[in-house]
């Protein structure tokens, strides 16, 4: 295997040919590699392109540059406000050590459908930037997951950035990782809800379901009981009704694929109490 | 009687060596010219070997020897059945069973030699279930044992169907354990080097030097245990995996057969699907009661997966099976066990000896009993609980005891009565006592050179004032030799800085049959104890003469020995060393109390025992299933606490250790494949999910211990997972956890089933 260095993005987008892979944190690909699961040619390590490493407030909008760390997400005053999901996701990923290492763009790249930034990125209009030889497009996040660890990046693309929409004024939020340990695991289900709220009723209604289906969605059946309405008891029924049936989850050794189902129904139903300030019944 | 540095608490003595990172574990050890040995393992959980082709391997440059079933002779060895051989014969028997074996220049070749050995596999059904391996068509693992039955017993003692004839009332219960690894920080590794004249050297992190030259080495090479010389490397980790390693025999083979040093040391994958992990058991319980909450008696049915291969199974299943009714006066029981053959990984020993299972049924089974009887759960277990002077049904013989105190503690400082008076709601507390050996006779037969489960220490003094310990118990990182050193500071007036105990070497050192059954601070202790008598003694006499002062007017304070009468008069240890000769030595053996266990399993198998309470309080997401470990409040009755810091250090890691088992330990075999073989799929506890945990210890003085002591490894570990399911029952109203792990799916479907 070749190893490159890339001193600058045009560097690293001239490597990207021939079987190479860009190294990011290498927490994904070193594994990866070592254990066979993945064959490269060419390892294309971009961890030094400090020009990838931000996060900003650009157009009303956030970017986030590909090499930000889970690290820097929790250390950043703009996630904390005006991203919280991420920033409560970036809480329960990994640990320390990982954390510092793991990029975004890795987490996104690496596909799976566990993948902690997924769902509160879907949450919050995700559009990533990806850059090739050939030039640059925007990538909206709802369209980058086509299957089972496959995305819509070509291997020559870079991707620079993710932008997100702020929450704003009107965004209620939640978010939960189910999992069987308080750290470095794998989330049984990841759970992102984002209201925009104009007065009492929802304008836009975001839900993101991760480890439930071969990728992390936006369930679009849970948000359409919501949006344009005001939301009560039976809204939030349905939403969570919708959010159960849309998972297509499957058995392992964390859980069950029928657990998994029926938890999105119950985690749904509470984050969107928790994310518009309702009581939560006390479970007896 | 008032000590100096017994009860203080001290860091162990190899604490700096250890954080600093200066000291050797079995990867680090480097011996020169030494090759790289691997072992080929079946993929499959049951397969016939059709055809072994290690040819091409052999040819590879580089590799000095491929050993499979075609160059070595068949030599079955075993503890209790001698069922296993180095490689697999005509059958693989388990994912991981070792096939052949090579010995490369480097990890490299040696992989690539491994990649070149041709298998011819038929593969057979997997026998994976042990209630379906013991219908009568089921395949057979072993096809010399039918039904898959590797042993069975049935013993009954008291009055037993009278006893229920009579009850008031009369429960029953079902409970089964997951297949759980030891899961130590370090892999598993040993090296060997053999020597022109045919003695071999082995090195490795083992919990037993002594025997693993005889159970294993021995008999499966063909040669007699003296042909090698075993030392302990610092440990890693063991919990128990570390007793039968067959590592040791893989890197003892390979060097013979190339006449090199060799080191073989395993991924974390191959230790997890190929060491000995702890064993899965199902448990169905009947208890007969008076209305009063008196037990009168006990049915038990145990059905023991063995896996491929027995070791030291046939004696866990022993344990499980009669541990518990020596906890309480038992007045009859009704005992029935299978040990089932399956194509699943051996299980085996670990912390608590199958007495983790069986406390986890018991005292889960004993809160049902409470809830139907209408009593407090504390107030049931102390109406019932042994004591000190009693013979239990099995004839165990109780010589101190302090259980009741133990729970006294934990009711109090959880603030029982008012907790669970609240109750339900997602939130409870629970609680749960075991009683654990220190040393068990059994293995002295099984495993030892007489039945007397002895251990021998030596200590010497040097010219500069120094003393080393030599003990033949192994330090696992439990702190046995800093146990040792402050026994022996005590006994001889010498500070402990000035002690150094090195590791466990055949070689040289006196016998010691091991780290198990929680024996090494009770019988290796005292012998530590009458070597350092016997120092102190040598010591003094030599004194006398030098001072011209009787012995017994001569004491040692601070490594001096000074005239009781005249302290100013006085000379150093080191001084009246070097005007002796060259070293003052003491030697000591300790033979341990109890007996062998007669063919009904009666006798009393310990010198003493050791009680614990633990108490647990949670918090449950009833409609995730998803348990909070609010904290942990555990009792403990370890005799006398010698080191204080390693007897904390002991309960709050089998607590969390417990804890990590109960909730989301498991290597989840699926049709003879384990799931579970990395630890981003094997799960532990991390420092994230260790509750808070108080503590305290009820010291019941024991008349055989060392300044009182007695065993603590495993009565750390065995009742926390009964409490936090009881703590469970309670929180949720009824929720009963039947099968391990606690996962939230399952406390969910336990939550829906008391719904009913
Ligand atoms: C111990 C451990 C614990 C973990 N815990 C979690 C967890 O709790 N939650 C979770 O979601 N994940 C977890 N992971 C997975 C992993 O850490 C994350 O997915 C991480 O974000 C990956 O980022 P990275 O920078 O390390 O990616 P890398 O390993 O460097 O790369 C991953 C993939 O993305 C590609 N890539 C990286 N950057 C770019 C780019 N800019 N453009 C195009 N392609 C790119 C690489 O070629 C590779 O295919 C864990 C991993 C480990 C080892």
């Amino acid at each position: 295997m070749e190893f490159l260095r890339a001193a600058s993005v045009d560097e690293a987008l001239a490597a990207a040919r021939d079987g190479a892979a860009f190294v990011a944190g290498g927490t994904n690909l070193v594994p990866d590699v070592l254990f066979g699961r993945k064959k490269i040619a060419r390892a294309v390590d971009i961890s030094r392109l400090d020009e990838l490493r931000f996060i900003e407030e650009a157009d009303g909008k956030i970017r986030i540059g590909a090499l930000a760390s889970v690290t820097d997400l929790l250390e950043s005053e703009l996630i904390r406000t005006a991203a919280s999901p991420l920033y409560e996701s970036a809480l329960e990923f990994a640990g320390p050590l990982v954390r510092n290492r793991a990029s975004v763009a890795g987490n996104l790249m690496d596909a799976s459908p566990a993948a902690d930034l997924a769902p509160p990125l879907l949450v919050q209009d995700a559009v990533v930037e990806l850059a090739s030889a050939e030039g640059e497009r925007a990538l909206p996040l709802s369209e980058f997951f086509l299957d089972y660890r496959k995305t819509a990046v070509r291997p020559e693309e870079l991707m620079k950035a993710i932008v997100i929409e702020p929450l704003g004024q009107e965004g209620r939020c939640a978010y939960y990782k189910l999992q069987l340990r308080r750290a470095m695991a794998i989330a049984v289900v990841g759970v992102a809800v984002v209201l925009r709220m104009k007065g009492s009723v929802c304008a836009e209604a975001a839900i993101s379901l991760g480890a439930v289906a071969a990728v992390p969605y936006r369930a679009q059946a849970a948000e359409a009981c919501l949006c344009g309405k005001e939301i009560g008891v039976a809204e939030i029924e349905a939403a969570a009704e919708a959010a159960e049936d849309s998972a297509r989850p499957i058995d392992d050794v964390r859980a069950s694929a029928a657990y998994r189902k029926k938890m999105c129904g119950v985690l749904v139903r509470r984050l969107l109490k928790k994310a518009l300030g309702m009581p939560q019944p006390v479970a007896v | 009687m008032s000590t100096r540095v017994v009860g203080q608490p001290h860091p162990i003595i190899d604490a700096v060596e250890k954080v600093s990172g200066a000291t050797i574990f079995i990867n680090d050890l480097e011996l020169p010219g030494a090759l790289t040995g691997l072992a080929l393992r079946s993929p499959h959980p049951h397969a016939r070997i059709l055809n072994l082709d290690t040819s091409a391997a052999e040819r590879l440059a580089g590799v000095a020897v491929v050993l499979s079933k075609n160059n070595t002779p068949n030599a079955p060895f075993g503890i209790n059945h001698k069922d296993e051989a180095a490689f697999c014969r005509e059958k693989a028997r388990y994912v991981g069973d070792e096939v052949a074996a090579v010995a490369a220049a480097d990890e490299e070749t040696a992989r690539e030699a491994l990649s070149l050995i041709r298998v011819d596999y038929e593969v057979l059904p997997t026998v994976a279930d042990p209630f379906a391996a013991q219908e009568p068509n089921a395949p057979l693992v072993h096809d010399s044992v039918t039904g898959n039955i590797a042993n069975e017993f049935h013993i009954k003692r008291g009055e037993i169907d009278e006893a229920f004839d009579a009850a008031d009332a009369a429960f029953a219960d079902e409970f089964h354990t997951h297949l759980a690894h030891q899961a130590y920080i370090e892999p598993t590794g040993c090296a060997a080097q053999w020597h022109p004249g045919g003695k071999i050297s082995v090195w490795g992190c083992l919990q037993s030097v002594f025997l693993i030259r005889t159970f294993m080495l021995g008999p499966a090479m063909g040669m007699s245990p003296d042909d090698f010389r075993v030392t302990q490397t610092k440990p890693g980790g063991a919990f128990g995996g570390k007793l039968d390693v067959k590592a040791a025999l893989m890197a003892a083979m390979l060097s013979r057969a190339a006449e090199k040093p060799v080191r073989f040391m395993m991924s974390l994958e191959e230790d997890l699907i190929a060491m000995r992990p702890r064993m899965p058991v199902h448990i169905s319980l009947e208890s007969a009661w008076k209305r009063d909450g008196t037990l009168a008696g006990k049915r038990v049915r145990i059905v023991a997966e063995n896996g491929a291969y027995s070791s030291l199974s046939p004696a866990i299943m022993s344990s499980i099976a009669l541990r518990t009714d020596n906890l309480y006066k038992t007045p009859a029981a009704e005992i029935q066990g299978k040990l089932v053959y399956t194509n699943i990984i051996p299980s085996g020993q670990m912390r608590g000896f199958g007495n983790v299972q069986a406390t986890y049924a018991w005292e889960s089974h004993l809160d049902n009993v409470a809830d139907s009887l209408g009593l407090d759960p504390a107030e049931l277990r102390l109406k019932n609980y042994t004591e000190k002077g009693d013979v239990s049904l099995h004839g165990w013989k109780i010589a101190s005891c302090a259980v009741a105190d133990a729970t006294r503690y934990v009711v109090e400082e959880m603030d029982w009565k008012a907790k669970r008076a609240r109750g339900g709601k997602g939130r409870g507390v629970g609680l749960a006592s075991c009683i654990h050996v220190s040393g068990n006779k059994g293995f002295s037969v099984e495993l030892g050179p007489d039945d007397t489960d002895p251990s021998s220490g030596v200590v010497r003094v040097d010219e500069e004032g120094k003393v080393e310990i030599w003990s033949g118990e192994s330090d696992l990182g439990q702190g046995a030799t800093s146990v040792m050193a402050y026994i022996a500071s005590e006994v001889m007036g010498i500070p402990v800085e000035r002690f150094r105990v090195p590791p466990t070497d055949t070689g040289y050192m006196p016998f010691g049959m091991g780290a198990f059954a929680s024996r090494i601070t009770l019988i290796g202790g005292n012998a530590v104890k009458l070597a350092a008598e016997d120092a102190r003694r040598n010591l003094l006499d030599a004194a006398a003469e030098f001072m011209e002062i009787p012995a017994d007017e001569l004491e040692i304070v601070e490594g001096e020995v000074r005239a009781k009468a005249l302290p100013e008069r006085k000379m150093s240890v080191g001084e009246v060393v070097r005007r002796a000769g060259s070293v003052i030595e003491g030697n000591g053996k300790w033979l341990a109390g109890g007996d062998v266990l007669d063919k009904e399993k009666y006798g009393n198998p310990s010198t003493t025992y050791s009680f614990s309470t633990h108490g647990a309080e949670v918090e449950v997401d009833m409609e995730t299933g998803v348990v909070t470990i609010l904290g942990i409040c555990c009792g403990h009755d370890p005799g006398r606490v010698i080191n204080r810091l390693g007897a904390e250090g002991q309960v709050e890691g089998g607590a969390v250790q417990g804890m990590s088992f109960a909730m989301m330990e498991g290597l989840a075999p699926l049709e003879g494949h384990l799931r579970g073989k990395n630890f981003h799929d094997y799960l532990i506890a991390t420092s994230m999910d260790a509750p808070p945990i108080e503590h305290d210890f009820f010291e019941s003085m024991d008349p055989y211990g060392p300044y009182g002591a007695k065993g603590l490894a495993e009565v750390a570990i065995n009742p926390i997972t009964a409490a936090i399911c009881n703590a469970i029952y309670h929180a949720t109203g009824g929720a009963r956890i039947r099968t391990l792990p606690v996962s939230p799916e399952r406390v969910l479907e336990a939550i829906e089933e008391a719904r009913k």
